[in-house]
């Protein structure tokens, strides 16, 4: 019994063992294969960018580029891409054309096809950038509509952002329609990308979402208003301010500041300057602040004497920066026998003080 | 007749390593065809990312401490704060942070979410960075870090292990799993083997490091049973730590119970790899480095086990108290028998095989199966060195390792 469980033992290890050195001596070579790959590429590299440098500062000299076209196709290909964060305007144009006139952007849509995801994302992430470029939207056409559909979600945010830069706004409204109905990651990652149409989007796509009647969709445009950072020529947004929704009222507070200080929003901010959640009411305190709302002085005077520490060092904030009702205010607070509300309105009219100075 | 089943035993728990090794393989092939790339950019600007408390409650107030919450301070990360929570600091070593950090004592007051032992003061700093000092009542390092929770007011928190190296961008690759679609994610971990460095120990350190990430993180994140492990960072979120009663025996406890919580309660949830770099162990260079850090994750696994034993918890303890326990018995016994001319010579090469060519192998497919997750390939020499290493690995420092790990565990 302990024979055959020896013999089957190391027949066992012994096939493991066989097996796992077949595999390190494939790893042994793709290794070897790496080194040598990279060390091709280091030589060539310094004269690559050089011939890359040339061309785009002005020369139409691209005789060295066509060869290492033929010689170094990958190589050539990163050392383009490398530059794509760092040019803009014409010069950027210039690196587009020349990434078509050799045919590079007919690759990076054949690896689009590619059964590997990785190579799909880079493939879109490449076109991302050329399409920018008209011409090399006309090349890629039809396939970032395809990249939408694609199994890989980076394919598919790559490929947004390839419709985004060709700017033709359908493409426009339905890639805001799929960040909307996306992940918050996903919000995040287009934000950047659509911040530059929110002025279009204003006009219907955005007025449409913020209507419909699905909560989270409400939300996940608002959230993504909120990433733009931007002012924005929006109207009323009284019925999302006072939304039954949490979620929704405190990402309308913090929305509401950039947008126009419309007599319904105001009424709003002054509503929820009452409310018993903090949160809400630290923001509406902020917003308040932000847009100078004489109205709210006595709310905001509560909202320090009332506390807790940060609804009441937001309100404290609010007050300071409304001039000179709110400093009055301030300061008549800071008099007061409470100790925590006296203790928020001087640190709030300290901090006023030093930036005044700074400034 | 023991010593057969001894072997057996050992062949079985061999066989489940390398089916976890080979799980881990694979996990980490998905998780870079899956894995989003280039976050950084976009989730260091976005307002939507949400806040991120630091959570460090360094040992003592050394001048290695305040440079452990100055790396900390320097994490790239659009909204971040540092909270230390000190342990019953003497006058000396406060009046030490507070010099080093500029610090005035703000008049923020700690949530109660947690019972901890009384906060004296909550102090900030006066220059621009984003820190909180809690000085407290001694009440030990879990007692200190609820604290920090408590005094936290972002809806993550982030815990990154004192003696790893973490990148400066770990926090923005640990919060992306936190933000994702699908079931929600509790935690997340962040671990990366440390580069290979030379030497012997060197290279065993590396085996160690290789066979934990394939195995404790990239197949138990594919079993949803991840636990940090030692030189890993973890981001958590607040509520559900808060909800899960805190720190009560480290992170690796807490991390157990919010498993055995989610799990109770029947709803999806994940505890998410990032496999990339993002926390790293730092590489030992010498035979007392290895023990130092082999019987320091075997003293954080022995307090989890002390408060329950969740299902994340019995493949740890199968492999890391069970297995040396067994192959030790094993060898003693085979060397007895042997000596005294009672075991059979099949017998004996047997327990041999199950001890040391199982371990051998372990070790070798850890490096060969690294390479099969990974679209790049090494150093050649590298891999060789690494490959090779496990041979004397497995011959003398394994079983000397099986001593360091029961006494670790059973705290001696």
């Amino acid at each position: 019994m302990t024979r055959i469980a020896f013999s089957v033992g190391a027949l066992l290890i012994c096939s493991y063992a066989l097996f796992l050195t077949s595999l390190f001596a494939a790893a042994w070579w793709r290794g070897l294969a790496w080194r040598r790959k990279k060390k091709a590429a280091d030589a060539v590299r310094p004269a690559m960018s050089e011939a890359l440098v040339f061309y785009l500062a002005g020369s139409n000299e691209t005789a060295a580029l066509r060869g290492f076209a033929v010689t170094h196709r990958q190589d050539l290909t990163e050392a383009v891409i490398a530059y794509q964060n760092t040019v803009g305007g014409d010069t950027r144009d210039r690196l587009c054309n020349l990434a078509l006139d050799l045919a590079l952007v007919h690759d990076w849509c054949e690896e689009t096809r590619s059964r590997d995801p990785i190579r799909r994302r880079t493939a879109y992430a490449r076109l991302a950038f050329a399409c920018g470029y008209e011409p090399c939207y006309r090349v890629a056409g039809d396939l970032l509509a395809l990249g939408l559909q694609d199994p890989d979600r980076e394919v598919r945010l790559a490929a947004c952002r390839a419709l985004l830069q060709a700017g033709e706004m359908p493409n426009v409204e339905e890639v805001f329609e799929f960040a909307v109905s996306h992940s918050l990651l996903v919000r995040i990652l287009l934000a950047e990308d659509l911040r530059r149409h929110a002025i279009p989007l204003c006009r219907r796509a955005i007025p449409k979402a913020l209507q419909s009647p699905d909560p989270r969709r409400t939300l996940a445009t608002l959230e993504m208003l909120v990433a733009w950072e931007r002012a924005m020529p929006l109207g009323d947004l009284d019925g999302l301010l006072l939304h039954p929704d949490r979620e929704i009222r405190i990402c309308a507070l913090r929305l509401v500041s950039v947008t126009p200080s419309t007599a319904a929003n105001r009424a709003a901010i002054l509503r929820l300057l009452v409310e018993e959640d903090t949160e809400v009411r630290t923001l509406a305190a902020l917003a308040a602040g932000r847009l100078k709302i004489e109205e709210a002085l006595p709310l905001l005077a509560l909202c320090v004497r009332r506390g807790p520490a940060e609804p009441a060092r937001a309100a404290a904030d609010a007050l300071a920066g409304i001039v000179p009702g709110g400093r009055e205010a301030l300061q008549d607070l800071s008099r007061g026998a409470e100790p925590a509300s006296a203790g928020a309105a001087s640190e709030a009219l300290a901090r006023a003080q030093a930036q005044g100075d700074m400034f | 007749m023991a010593l057969t089943l001894l072997a057996l035993a050992l062949f079985a728990l061999g066989g489940a390593a390398f089916a976890a090794l080979l799980t881990g393989c694979f996990a980490l092939r998905r998780m870079a065809r899956e894995n989003w790339r280039n976050l950084g950019r976009a989730l260091l600007k976005s307002p939507l990312v949400p806040a991120v408390a630091v959570i460090t409650a360094p040992s003592d107030s050394s001048a290695e401490s305040r440079r452990l919450a100055r790396r900390l301070l320097d994490l790239e990360f659009g909204k971040h704060e540092l909270i230390v929570a000190l342990d019953g600091p003497s006058e000396a070593d406060l009046e030490g942070w507070i010099s080093e950090f500029r610090l005035y004592r703000s008049g923020r007051a700690p949530a109660k979410a947690l019972a901890t032992a009384a906060a004296r003061g909550i102090y900030e700093s006066r220059d621009p960075i984003r820190l909180a000092v809690v000085d407290k009542e001694p009440g030990g390092q879990d007692d200190s870090l609820n604290a920090a929770i408590n005094a936290a007011s972002a809806p993550l928190i982030a815990w990154f292990d004192p003696e790893a190296e973490f990148t400066s961008d770990a926090l923005l690759r640990l919060v992306a799993p936190m933000l994702e679609e699908g079931p929600p994610t509790i935690a997340a971990c962040g671990f990366a083997p440390p580069p290979a460095v030379g030497g012997l120990a060197g290279h065993i350190g590396g085996l160690e490091s290789l066979r934990l990430w394939l195995g404790r993180c990239a197949a138990f994140a594919k079993w949803n049973c991840l636990v940090p492990v030692p030189g890993a960072a973890t981001i958590l979120d607040r509520q559900a730590a808060v909800a899960a009663g805190g720190f009560r025996a480290g992170i690796l406890e807490l991390v157990v119970r919010l498993h055995k919580r989610a799990r109770a309660a029947g709803a999806p949830y994940r505890v998410a790899l990032v496999g990339e770099v993002v926390s790293q162990p730092r590489a030992p260079r010498s035979f007392a480095d290895l023990r130092q850090a082999t019987q320091r994750d075997q003293r954080e696994i022995a307090r989890a086990a002390r408060f329950g034993r969740p299902s994340p918890m019995a493949g740890l303890i199968a492999q890391r108290v069970v297995r040396p326990m067994v192959e030790t018995a094993a060898l003693v016994l085979t060397a007895v028998g042997a000596a005294l001319g009672w075991v059979d010579p099949a017998l004996a090469g047997l327990t041999l095989l199950a001890a040391v060519a199982m371990g051998i192998v372990i070790s070798m497919a850890a490096v060969a199966l690294r390479e099969l997750a990974e679209r790049e390939g090494s150093d050649p020499g590298r891999l060789a060195g690494s490959f090779f290493a496990a041979i004397p690995e497995n011959l003398g420092y394994r079983q000397l390792r099986n001593l360091w790990l029961i006494a670790g565990y059973f705290g001696r």
